[in-house]
């Protein structure tokens, strides 16, 4: 068993095929992950940076301690201010599998929406449409949010849109995507103008409220639940990923730890205490990969799998006494094992320096920690597509299995509010975790991470058991598909033309 | 040789052509609108789309072509054969490209009808130019190696790479129309298909 093993592990050592996947992993490498371990380390006295300990112990504050009214205030009108928008243009994007998607209601929808939107600023129809002289921000169309002024205490927010994901699925915000929405000292009524008689409007205030709706301003007439319940349903009507679905709400409008902003006391003390350095960055490192781990293993069994067939030696490895689940096992193993050594060997050169600058600061770091995560997160993606490939290519004996594994390289990327790490889902075929911070997130998350990960592990396994069932019933002679011939039929064919 | 021959020979490698190439690029196409918005959609939007999803087509459409030929026992026939393999490689480049465009044109015909709003004619020429690319791409990897799924491997490398700003903002002809380098490296890898495609078959 271990010489067959070994004897797989040489077949794919010796393809060109293998080494291209070396060198596309080890470009993702030095490429995404690499330079943040080094940009990391160059600003240790950075208060941003996850290395910085402030001597007086004085580190900043927790975003929940800023009164949790002012972002609950720019949350609403954030909001409300694109849902706005999206009504006027009959289109809301949303992203169902991490691609951004627009959505155009149905007339009655829009209704609902309209509905909704007249409960929650006491605008009238005409004003929310912009059709009315003057209204909201003066005219259908206009699409620019900023010069709607609004009323209540300041915050920094990040507008929905804003940020973007670079090639590499890391999520990216510049420090001009962060708005600072004015301070709210000055009292709702100093934001109104004169001008609207639209409190007389039936239409306007579903809840008995007086609109403080202005030529140009509104100000939210619900309270914080309702409002919630109003973004639940619009976002259920949108599609799943909406800007108005709960976790992308709370990722723009509460903060989130893929900013740089300055760390916390309890960001500090997560990372040198419950990371011990290393595993932030070998979370960091599962997450630069994560991608290219969705896609890149399925070459190496296609590759295995298909050379018997394209050097015609199905007919010496079908008849041989060795069992189909202990050839197949044999060669599923070698896959992973050669896929994951790469990646197991690429973040060492950064272990190493991490390790030293720990030593040099006197801080015990995790020697293990890109072993382990990388083993927990990554392997069973790997087990996954690894399996996928298998499974097919021993059905279909063709290069089907790449073209899925694209299909599923497509699909499975995760949406915007999985970025930051902790919302975990029980399909997710990757984990992402796109910051250095957030080990408390994860552990609060730990059992439905773990749960993913043993799932996605368990349908790699059943696929290979499938894959044996297959590989099993083609040596017998049977499951031909299309122009394929069992060796059986081969034989009688050889022999009938001789 | 008679038009009948060419006729034949030209029917057979469509045949050959529309299961390992066709019905993968029309299934590619159908999951698009799935999974990435194409409606509504300015010129801007609409050449991200064509640029980073339907040229995705370029891998099924071309990267395959080589694949009947790359059983050992194939290239004994083959030599044989009076028709030089080079011709017959040429012409199924030309077939996969015909099909490319259909396909194309087919696909912009649905984002307008979506409501997309883009110059169909200049981008479906550009998105073209960019299918191509990266089939080719993968074509010559399959060509020089022997084995179509490091033609695949290749392909997907030079999408991903495509991504990255800095290093692929001259290929993205969608956005920022054909670059001499890329017309370059189309008629530069067309050619060098061509050539290694049958030394590979004297070698074996």
């Amino acid at each position: 068993m271990m010489r067959l093993f070994g004897m797989e592990c040489k077949r794919i050592a010796r393809s060109i095929l293998y080494w291209v996947l070396v060198l596309a992993l080890l470009v993702v490498t030095l490429y995404q992950y690499d330079p943040s371990v080094e940009s990391e380390l160059r600003r240790t006295d950075d208060p941003a940076s996850v290395f910085y300990t402030a001597a007086d112990g004085n580190y900043a504050e927790e975003r929940s301690a800023v009164p949790d009214a002012a972002m609950e205030h720019a949350m609403m009108t954030g909001a409300t201010k694109l849902l706005m928008y999206n009504y006027r243009d009959n289109s809301y994007q949303y992203y169902p599998f991490g691609y951004v998607k627009e959505k155009t209601m149905s007339a009655r929808e829009q209704e609902t929406i309209l509905q909704y939107l007249m409960e929650l600023t006491g605008l009238s129809q005409q004003e929310l449409a912009g059709t009315a002289g003057g209204a909201a921000d003066g005219g259908a169309g206009d699409t620019n949010i900023s010069d709607i002024p609004i009323s209540g205490p300041g915050a920094f927010v990040l507008d929905p849109g804003k940020g973007n994901i670079n090639e590499n699925g890391q999520f990216v915000i510049n420090p001009e995507d962060w708005q600072y929405v004015p301070n709210g000292e000055d009292s709702p009524d100093a934001l109104e103008t004169p001008s609207g008689d639209i409190g007389n409007d039936p239409a306007s205030g579903g809840n008995g409220a007086a609109p403080s709706q202005t030529n140009g301003s509104f100000e939210i007439q619900v309270s914080f639940e309702r409002f919630r319940e109003i973004m639940e349903e619009i976002s259920r009507m949108i599609g799943p990923g909406s800007y108005f679905s709960w976790t992308m709400l709370k990722l723009y409008y509460f903060g989130n730890d893929m900013e740089d902003a300055p760390i916390t006391q309890r960001q500090h003390r997560e990372f040198y205490e419950g990371d011990r350095v290393t595993g932030a960055f070998a979370r960091y490192y599962c997450d630069s990969i994560s991608i290219s781990v969705l896609f890149l293993p399925v070459f190496v069994i296609v590759d295995l799998m298909l050379r018997d067939k394209r050097r015609k030696m199905q007919g010496l490895t079908y008849p041989r006494p060795i069992s189909s689940a202990k050839l197949i096992c044999t060669r599923y193993a070698a896959a992973v094992c050669m896929t994951m050594l790469p990646i197991l060997i690429l973040p060492v050169k950064s272990l190493v320096v991490l390790m030293r600058y720990c030593g040099s600061i006197g801080v015990q770091a995790d020697m293990f920690a890109f072993v382990k995560y990388t083993l927990a997160w990554i392997l069973p993606t790997v087990l996954l597509i690894v399996a996928v490939g298998l499974a097919v290519t021993a059905l279909l004996e063709n290069y089907t299995a790449i073209l899925l594994a694209g299909l599923i390289w497509l699909v499975g990327k995760p949406t915007i509010d999985k970025l930051e790490g902790g919302n975990y889902g029980l399909f997710d075929l990757i984990i992402r975790h796109n910051t250095l911070k957030g080990y408390g997130r994860m552990m609060e998350n730990i059992q439905m991470l773990a749960l993913n990960r043993m799932t996605i592990s368990v349908i790699a396994l059943a696929l290979v058991g499938l894959s044996v069932l297959v590989y099993s019933k083609k040596r017998k002679g049977g499951m031909t598909f299309g122009r394929q011939k069992s060796i059986h039929n081969h034989k009688i064919k050889l022999t009938a033309e001789h | 040789m008679d038009a009948r021959n060419l006729f034949t020979i030209t029917r057979s490698n469509l045949r050959l052509n529309i299961k390992q190439t066709l019905f993968p690029a029309i299934l590619l196409l159908f999951v698009i609108p799935l999974i990435y918005g194409t409606s509504n959609l300015d010129s801007v939007k609409s050449a991200d789309c064509l640029e980073r999803m339907a040229a995705l087509i370029g891998l099924p459409m071309f990267v395959p072509l080589l694949k009947p030929e790359q059983n050992s026992s194939m290239g004994a026939i083959i030599k044989m054969r009076p028709f030089p393999y080079r011709m017959i490689v040429a012409l199924r480049m030309v077939l996969s490209l015909i099909c490319t465009v259909v396909l194309i044109l087919v696909f912009e015909g649905y984002m307008r009808m979506d409501g997309c709003s883009f110059p169909a004619c200049a981008y479906a020429l550009r998105t073209l130019a960019v299918t191509m690319t990266l089939g080719f791409v993968g074509l010559l990897a399959s060509a020089v190696s022997g084995n179509t799924v490091v033609g695949f491997l290749v392909s997907f490398c030079w999408y991903c790479v495509l991504q990255v700003e800095s290093l692929g903002a001259v290929f993205k002809a969608v956005s920022n129309g054909i670059s001499v380098y890329q017309f370059l490296l189309l008629l530069g890898s067309s050619a060098a298909i061509v050539f290694f495609c049958a030394g590979r078959l004297q070698r074996n």
